[in-house]
């Protein structure tokens, strides 16, 4: 009871605007005070909480995608993949598409892709005659596509809250993310013929494209050694996270030559705001589950659950429902954290792996990046293009559908999941 | 804005985020070298480097707070009246404030106490663990300002716009 008025109020905090960490760091000192869980840790927590080597790889992932973004990389792919396929059917939303996919697969958030992307192609988009709401929902959707495709920041947080492998979690989101992916360039083609969104004028030559290849290939390299070496068991993620920032500043500064060392400066400034603004909520978040559990609410939550849902079925979906509706309200970090500890029981109760569910749950976080009033990623493409947010949540929508749908086939298909990791031995269910 | 900062003079709070997290992956890519090229592992330097993160954080909050980036809910204080909407960034500024001081309040409890009792070292590196804690209290200096400077902003930003 009394810890129900700690979650109203927590919930009340955040409802006016007093930032998610700070509302769960106050709920959290509460609960360990009232309950009397030893508020002389509190101090120490906060350094342990945060000093775990595999969350290492969140500022290192943060910082590499910085660099890469201040290099204008996003500008040289989204060239090759437009020479590629600008001139079909919507032609340039294909493009958008397909560069957030790849942008994903360097960076690991959602709005640091539809900002990198977004500043690139939103402007050409209109400029080509598409709706500005339908150009920013597409890229906010597509940027989506960044927490499930590897290096993904979400997936370093599902496995320090479950412990399950970082790396088995990063090979895993390889086919969903593809699949994703695959959907959202159906959604994108469709909406554009029925709209006659047309492609670009010329599509490019043979030699244009090996050109544009050549040109983006150190960029292009970057996630096969991310992945490539996470696959082959050469690298842990965090140690992946770190080479990619020497990989990228290396090419930024001698091959690209777009940075200066005083830009450096500002790289480092940036990320370490991004990569802290992540933490603080990583820190009281972990404190309030902590907490919670210690008083005995998580496991009642969880064998209520388990009551609920006759079968992993139904519990599955129940909580995805659950997950969308969160998605609303919370982001994906403290979602996870005040979700996860009352799923693992759960999981087990029903003999569900927990490497193939953190691929539907994180895809279920994914969505709810672009579904408002906390769709980080609208919120992004809204201010990129200067226009309300509720317009571009409506543009949003066909491509949430499609998400919806892509999560039901990842439900009902742990194999699409679990074949790659398994075949990398990084894994055994 | 590329010009403008230009001459912008590097704040100290920059010089040393940039510094804890350029350092930070010095550390962990040398490791990484090492343990690949040399097959000789600094791990206990993998202590120095988990730290200074948590030392990172606390730098890193304090900027995010004065940029207004911390992640939160926006619809509703959106559609407040002036009055709530003043009311809303000073309690939030206040628990945000608070947080941080009940944090450095037992952490410098914690020094205290390995200073007077416990004297314990570090794992790898034999350290003194007090050393590690500090950090957390003396860069909150940081937090405080960014917490202040936002709240001011917000507050100047709602006097500009006059009333609603």
């Amino acid at each position: 009871m009394e810890f129900a008025v700690i979650a109203v109020a927590f919930l009340v905090l955040m409802a006016i605007g007093v930032p998610i960490g700070t509302s769960l760091g106050i709920a959290a000192v509460v609960t360990i005070y009232f309950f009397d869980l030893g508020i002389g840790m509190v101090g120490i927590n906060f350094s342990t909480g945060i000093a775990s080597f595999p969350l290492l790889a969140v500022p290192f992932f943060v910082l590499a995608g910085v660099i890469l973004e201040k290099a204008k990389l996003a500008a040289t792919i989204a060239e090759f993949f437009e020479l590629l396929v600008g001139k079909s059917v919507g032609g340039l939303a294909m493009v958008a598409v397909l560069t957030c996919m790849f942008w994903g697969a360097l960076s690991g958030s959602g709005p640091a892709t539809t900002a990198a992307v977004g500043l690139i192609l939103l402007a050409p988009m209109v400029k080509h005659g598409y709706d500005k709401s339908f150009a920013g929902a597409t890229i906010a959707n597509a940027s989506d596509l960044s927490i499930i495709i590897p290096p993904s920041i979400a997936f370093i947080i599902y496995g320090n809250i479950t412990g399950v492998s970082v790396s088995a979690l990063f090979v895993a989101g390889v086919v969903p993310g593809l699949l994703t992916g695959a959907g959202t360039l159906l959604v994108a083609y469709l909406i554009s013929r029925k709209r006659g969104y047309r492609g670009l004028e010329k599509r490019g030559s043979l030699k244009e494209i090996l050109v544009a290849l050549k040109k983006s290939i150190w960029a292009i390299l970057t996630p096969v050694i991310i992945l490539g070496g996470i696959y082959a068991g050469i690298f842990t993620p965090t140690e992946a996270a770190v080479v990619a920032v020497f990989y990228s500043l290396f090419v930024a500064v001698f091959i690209y030559r777009s940075i200066s060392w005083r830009d450096l400066i500002k790289i480092l400034v940036d990320a370490s705001v991004t990569s802290s603004v992540i933490m603080f909520i990583v820190v009281f978040a972990g404190m309030f589950s902590w907490g919670a559990s210690v008083i005995g609410v998580i496991d009642k939550a969880a064998n209520a659950i388990i009551e609920i849902a006759p079968n992993a079925v139904v519990m599955i979906i129940l909580v995805n429902f659950l997950l969308l509706g969160l998605g609303m309200i919370l982001d994906a970090i403290s979602i996870s954290y005040l979700i996860m500890p009352i799923l693992i029981p759960v999981l087990i109760a029903f003999h569900i792996d927990p490497l193939w569910y953190g691929v539907i749950f994180i895809s279920a976080m994914a969505i709810g990046q672009a579904t408002p009033p906390v769709g980080v990623n609208l919120f992004t493409a809204a201010n990129l293009i200067k226009g309300d947010i509720d317009s571009v949540a409506k543009e949003a929508i066909p491509y949430v559908v499609m998400d919806v749908i892509i999560l039901i086939i990842l439900s009902l298909v742990p194999l699409l999941s679990l074949y790659l990791p398994i075949k990398a031995g990084l894994y055994t269910p | 804005m590329g010009q403008a900062n230009q001459h912008q003079h590097i704040r100290i709070d920059h010089w040393i985020a940039a510094i804890l997290l350029f350092t930070m992956a010095s550390i962990a890519f040398i490791n990484v070298l090492s343990r690949y090229l040399f097959h000789f592992s600094f791990a206990a330097t993998e202590e120095i480097t988990i730290n200074l993160f948590v030392w990172l954080t606390v730098v890193g909050s304090g900027l995010a707070f004065e940029r207004g980036g911390q992640m939160g809910m926006v619809t509703l204080y959106n559609i407040f009246p002036k009055k709530f909407k003043r009311l809303a960034i000073l309690i939030s500024a206040g628990l945000s404030a608070l947080l941080f001081v009940i944090v450095d309040y037992y952490v410098i409890q914690a020094i205290y106490d390995e200073l007077t009792l416990f004297q314990a070292k570090s794992a790898a590196l034999e350290i003194p663990v007090w050393i590690y804690y500090i950090g957390v209290p003396i860069l909150s200096v940081f937090v405080f300002t960014g917490i202040y400077r936002d709240a001011a902003s917000k507050l100047d930003g709602l006097e500009a716009e006059g009333d609603r």
